[in-house]
């Protein structure tokens, strides 16, 4: 139990801090020591269970020592000390701008930022499927006040929307997880039901399978809909784009991650009850759907925080093709390479918004002339975003689709390429309008920016996973998830 | 056995208080009958409990009692004072059409019966209220009514947990119990801010952000 207690003292003291230090900018200075600290905390902890990928996983009052646990822990943390550290000078621009936030308002903020980090760790670690629906519902609870942030009348049309559904949503998945424990009633075994993951996959193939079939369909539609598949994934472009940089590069690097790892694990007690097909079926057309719509939507956007909520989507729907054909090494490296680029991206859509002003594509222009370094700095993570080598995202759908192919599912295979082709296309002219183009009224202003050491360091490590990656590599990905 | 005997009319009895919350628009009295079932699916849980002999699962049955039976009603009422709403207007579907509509899924779902012998008879009735809960949350507008709506399908799924052979875990229930009162905090505040921010708490008036 103690890697899992670990976890929780040094985000419950920047909660503390948030509630009793009313300066703006000493509290965030604290929090992003505090949360590199957390993250040099959790690699401890946590990576002799990352390296131990052989043998039963360790399960200790409801929640799973393995190294599915492991990795998402740590890299939660890593994204989540990425985001903290640029809200140092985040908040440093907001505090110079009209809408000056007050003690309280950024107080309120990291409280809730810590609470919904612990709520992350709830659910990735869970082995207990009560456990997990209780830290899904809490990651909801504690991210909406995030997303209202703003205090404007869209962002609290953005949190609405986030709060009804998805706590729909996962009530239906709550529905689901009573139907498991229902179906696993009948089980001598189980004695009068069970709700952990270990005991369920191991006991699968005695159970009811039509009370197991149904609940995975509820399951799916719960946690489909936190992770944002089509068709219920309209809260997610707004919330996305409402909520402030540090809270957006959380909820895509972090946050998608954890409902994904929850269909991850159900999938897994689904395939020991023999019920592979099933997974198959649902999950496949769904993630298909998810890139192809994303991908369709990228086309016209006019704003640069939703461009990149549409791409988060896109690559979900990516992972959940990655779930649906069972290949773990797909999932992580997938996982990975999104959760770092994406949280870059979105921290430095946050600092391009601040100097222009504005999140309209159309009014940002002319950026190579402004600032060379950070337009560089822009195209190369829409690049790594879209899955080009030589970045680490180019080698994860390559191995998705590889596993695609091998399982013949051609048409999925067709789908996703062409999606991901006009899903590159539109990246790619939405930023040759941003970087390139003539110096307008605003960016004439702009003074040249040092890029951000945090953004340039996120974009570095997808560099080194692209460049990295050999057949070895990928097969111990795979061993991450088992 | 005797469990059983009790569990069954009782489910019965509040699938008809959800149907009931369908055919009414004055927002009060919806209040009032989500009170009156939350009550009587707390009294029931905290029976279970005693029968049962587990003391968690009888503080679970009081809390929902005591939390969601009465003072979510009484913070729901206020909010809807405050913002001064009584009844619901533009519902998107008639209420005589909705209890039709409800009416048959109902039906059909039990003459159908799907998963006899696999699901205690209290299922039937858990799913309908689930069911009516979302019926009455897409078929409303006013942002106070989804709430209800919200919760009603709740209580559906905690029917559902209870009346189990073995009821889950109550450590489970009273995490649930926590998080859903939590969202409800959560959502009454965000109408109030509805209400400030717009004018009204029509939500499918809250067409900003798309695209």
């Amino acid at each position: 139990m103690i890697p899992f207690i670990g976890l929780f003292p040094i985000p419950l003291i920047i909660a503390l801090c948030a509630l009793l230090i009313n300066r703006q900018l000493v509290l965030a200075r604290i929090t992003a020591v505090l949360s590199c600290l957390q993250t040099a905390v959790s690699i401890w902890l946590w990576l002799p269970f990352l390296r131990a990928s052989t043998g039963h996983p360790i399960v200790h009052h409801g929640f799973r020592f393995d190294c599915t646990s492991a990795f998402f822990v740590i890299l939660t943390s890593v994204v989540t000390a990425a985001a903290m550290s640029q809200a140092v000078s985040y908040f440093a621009k907001e505090l110079e701008s009209e809408h000056k936030p007050g003690g309280r308002q950024v107080g309120q903020f990291y409280f809730f930022t810590a609470m919904f980090l612990l709520s992350m760790y709830v659910v990735v670690t869970a082995d207990n499927l009560g456990f997990l629906w209780i830290g899904m519902e809490a990651t909801t609870l504690f991210s909406a006040p995030l997303v209202y942030y703003h205090r404007t009348s869209t962002s609290l049309e953005a949190t609405w929307k986030y709060l009804i559904v998805c706590s729909v949503g996962i009530a239906l998945g709550f529905f689901g997880t009573a139907l498991f424990y229902a179906a696993s009633e009948h089980d001598v075994a189980l004695r009068g039901g069970s709700l952990s993951i270990e005991k369920l996959s191991e006991h699968a193939a005695h159970l009811p399978i039509g009370l197991l079939r149904l609940g995975y369909v509820f399951i799916l539609l719960g946690y489909g809909a936190k992770a944002g598949l089509f068709p219920i994934h309209s809260w997610l472009p707004d919330a996305h784009s409402e909520a402030p940089a540090p809270t957006s590069a959380m909820m895509s690097g972090a946050l998608l991650n954890c409902a994904l790892v929850a269909l991850w694990r159900v999938g897994g007690i689904m395939e020991m009850a023999g019920q592979r097909p099933l997974v198959l079926i649902t999950l496949l057309p769904l993630g298909v759907l998810t890139v192809v719509t994303a991908a369709l939507f990228l086309i016209k956007q006019h704003d640069l925080k939703r461009m990149l909520a549409y791409s988060s989507m896109e690559n979900v729907g990516l992972m959940a093709v990655a779930i649906a054909l069972g290949s773990p090494a797909g999932f992580a490296l997938q996982a990975l390479n999104h959760s770092l680029v994406k949280a870059a991206l979105f921290l430095l859509a946050g600092s391009i918004l601040q100097q222009y002003g504005t999140k309209k594509l159309d009014d940002i222009k002319g950026m190579l002339a402004a600032q060379p370094a950070q337009a560089l700095l822009l195209f190369a993570l829409l690049v790594a975003v879209a899955g080009t080598p030589p970045f680490g995202g180019f080698l994860s759908e390559w191995q998705i689709l590889t596993v695609a192919a091998d399982q013949r599912q051609i048409s999925t295979v067709i789908a996703i390429v062409a999606a991901l082709a006009i899903a590159f296309i539109a990246l790619s002219i939405h930023a040759a309008a941003m970087i390139l183009g003539p110096l307008d009224k605003v960016s004439k202003t702009l003074t040249a920016v040092r890029p951000s050491a945090t953004v340039t360091l996120l974009l570095a490590a997808s560099l080194v996973l692209g460049i990295m990656l050999t057949p070895a590599v990928v097969a111990a990905a795979g061993e991450l998830t088992r | 056995m005797s469990i059983s005997l009790t569990t069954e009319p009782v489910s019965a009895l509040l699938a008809i208080l959800a149907l009931w919350m369908i055919g009414v628009t004055q927002y009060h009295t919806t209040v009032v009958l989500f009170g009156i079932q939350t009550t009587i699916v707390g009294a029931l849980a905290a029976w279970i409990g005693w029968e049962h002999k587990e003391p968690m699962l009888i503080g679970v049955g009081a809390a929902v009692i005591l939390l969601k039976g009465i003072g979510a009603p009484l913070y729901l009422s206020y909010a809807a004072r405050k913002i001064g709403c009584r009844r619901e207007r533009g519902l998107a579907i008639a209420p005589p059409i909705q209890l039709f509509v409800a009416g048959a899924a109902i039906a059909l779902l039990a003459l159908s019966h799907p998963f006899r012998g696999e699901l205690p008879t209290t299922a039937m009735p858990s799913i309908d209220i689930l069911f009516l809960g979302m019926l009455f949350m897409v078929t409303r507008r006013l942002a106070v009514s989804q709430i209800i709506g919200f919760l009603v399908l709740e209580n559906g799924i905690f029917l559902f947990t209870v009346t189990l052979t073995h009821p889950m875990p109550a450590l489970i229930d009273m995490g649930v119990l926590m998080d859903v009162l939590a969202g409800t905090m959560l959502a009454g505040m965000l109408a109030f801010r509805i209400n400030n921010a717009f004018e009204h708490i029509d939500v499918a008036q809250l067409t900003e952000l798309h695209g």
